[in-house]
């Protein structure tokens, strides 16, 4: 079984060393998988790029453990940050779950002073230079602040100030006062036994916002193609919503969990519009190479579009000699009609056995999309 | 759901074996419209849903 990877991360400073051993050692004991530069990571082989060996070792890991104290650490000029807070930046990036703990003394000075100091600053740079200062000019700014104390690393301030900017947590941490891992560690747990739950719900909405976006973007295009002069252009319409209905899966489902891949339907290929008049529907327009007529009678039981009109439902039809499904949509009183062909393998006893599977891939495959559709063509539903 | 046939100018329950060129089709449970009000009072209570438990894990005792 996989166990919690945590990096821990902090300045090599005397008074987190110790914090930083048994934070190691007690992790293990727990049962997690602690990695620490001097303890099972350090600069092997010979060579190594230390830095991005850190960085990696935080992308693989699930939490990143930072302590923060008085000291700021090693500053790469070039990347204009010190390695922990690169390494802060990878967890951030890489979305990890950041434990964050700062001395007490420390956070203190930092929200009763830096942080301010840090904010007024940065404005008024901008508004004089145009342009946000950079990490040299912000730390040499610190260095001659006589509010700040002398024996605090500048890069501190430097460093909590972007933590807070990100909205970072940040606990207490109690030079020479213990952490009690076994509490913390559990409190985590329940936290996150909280959201695991929540996974189906979140991959539902993140459906339904695909499906929201889709719908908008197909309205966004057939607003555009209304005409200026009046009137509608709906071999325009057919064309833009047929471009956008795309085949797929027909899958069996077996309640919420589990569901089989029963056959596939192709791309959209063209599409047809109806309108009713008397005893009739007559032929709008069309998109594609597809058959037509110039009008059906309503009680023409051979013409999908007129049995649509009848049973005033969406329905889709399926023949086995063109191997075609027609998805029939009715509004008011048009019936739109989009063409897929069916795979291969599709017959006639196949079609009665999943043509529930049939319409649930055709019909529901985006209902925001078939409603956008419909109020285009025929107006507000009733 | 019934499963219906088009065929020779009537419409009948499709049963057993029906000729290639017929028409066969169901009418759909649902309209697009009922999909969608169905779907968005989903989306509400699981936003709802969502949001509470969020505030809670991320409560600081």
């Amino acid at each position: 079984m996989a166990k919690t990877k945590i990096f821990i991360s902090s300045v090599n400073e005397d008074g987190l060393k110790r914090l930083r051993k048994e934070a190691f050692d007690e992790l293990r004991k727990l049962g997690h998988e602690p990695i620490m530069w001097e303890e099972n990571l350090g600069p092997w082989p010979a060579h190594t790029d230390t830095v991005s060996k850190c960085l990696d070792a935080v992308g693989e890991a699930d939490i990143f453990l930072l302590f923060v104290g008085s000291r700021g650490g090693t500053y790469y000029k070039e990347a204009q940050r010190t390695v922990t807070h690169m390494e802060f930046i990878q967890a951030y990036d890489k979305n990890k779950t950041l434990l964050v703990f700062v001395d007490t003394t420390v956070k203190a000075v930092f929200f009763g002073t830096a942080r301010q100091w840090i904010d007024d600053f940065r404005e008024q740079y901008i508004s004089e230079a145009g342009r946000s200062p950079s990490a040299d000019e912000v730390l040499a700014a610190l260095r001659h602040h006589p509010g700040l104390p002398a024996h605090i690393d500048p890069y501190v301030w430097f460093l909590l100030h972007d933590l807070s900017v990100r909205n970072v947590f940040m606990d207490d941490l109690s030079l020479g006062v213990t952490i009690d891992w076994r509490n913390y560690f559990s409190d985590l747990l329940r936290r996150g036994s909280m959201l695991l739950p929540l996974s189906r719900s979140i991959a539902e909405t993140g459906r339904r916002l695909a499906q929201s976006d889709e719908a908008f973007r197909l309205l966004s295009e057939l607003i555009s193609l209304q005409p200026k002069t009046g009137g509608t252009d709906y071999e325009s319409i057919l064309n833009a919503v047929a471009g956008r209905m795309t085949g797929g899966r027909i899958e069996q489902r077996y309640g919420p969990y589990v569901s089989e891949k029963v056959g596939t339907y192709g791309d959209c290929i063209g599409a047809t519009l109806y309108v009713r008049e008397g005893d009739k529907m007559r032929f709008v327009a069309k998109c594609a190479d597809v058959a037509w007529n110039r009008s059906f009678r309503l009680d023409d039981k051979s013409s999908y579009v007129a049995l649509t009109y009848q049973m005033n439902k969406d329905i889709v039809h399926y023949t086995q000699s063109k191997t075609m499904f027609y998805a029939c949509f009715k509004h008011g009183e048009h019936v739109l009609t989009l063409h897929y062909p069916a795979d291969p393998d599709w017959d006639n006893r196949k079609y009665i056995t999943y043509q529930e599977s049939v319409n649930d891939a055709i019909m529901n495959k985006n209902p925001y999309v078939v409603l956008m559709v419909k109020m285009i063509l025929g107006g507000l539903p009733t | 759901m019934n499963v219906y046939v088009s065929k020779n100018g009537k419409v009948s329950l499709a049963v057993g074996e029906q000729p290639k060129d017929a028409l066969l089709f169901a009418p759909a449970k649902k309209s697009a419209t009922q999909l969608v009000q169905e779907d968005l009072s989903a989306w509400k209570i699981s936003n709802s849903l969502i949001q509470e438990r969020f505030a809670q894990a991320t409560q600081r005792q």
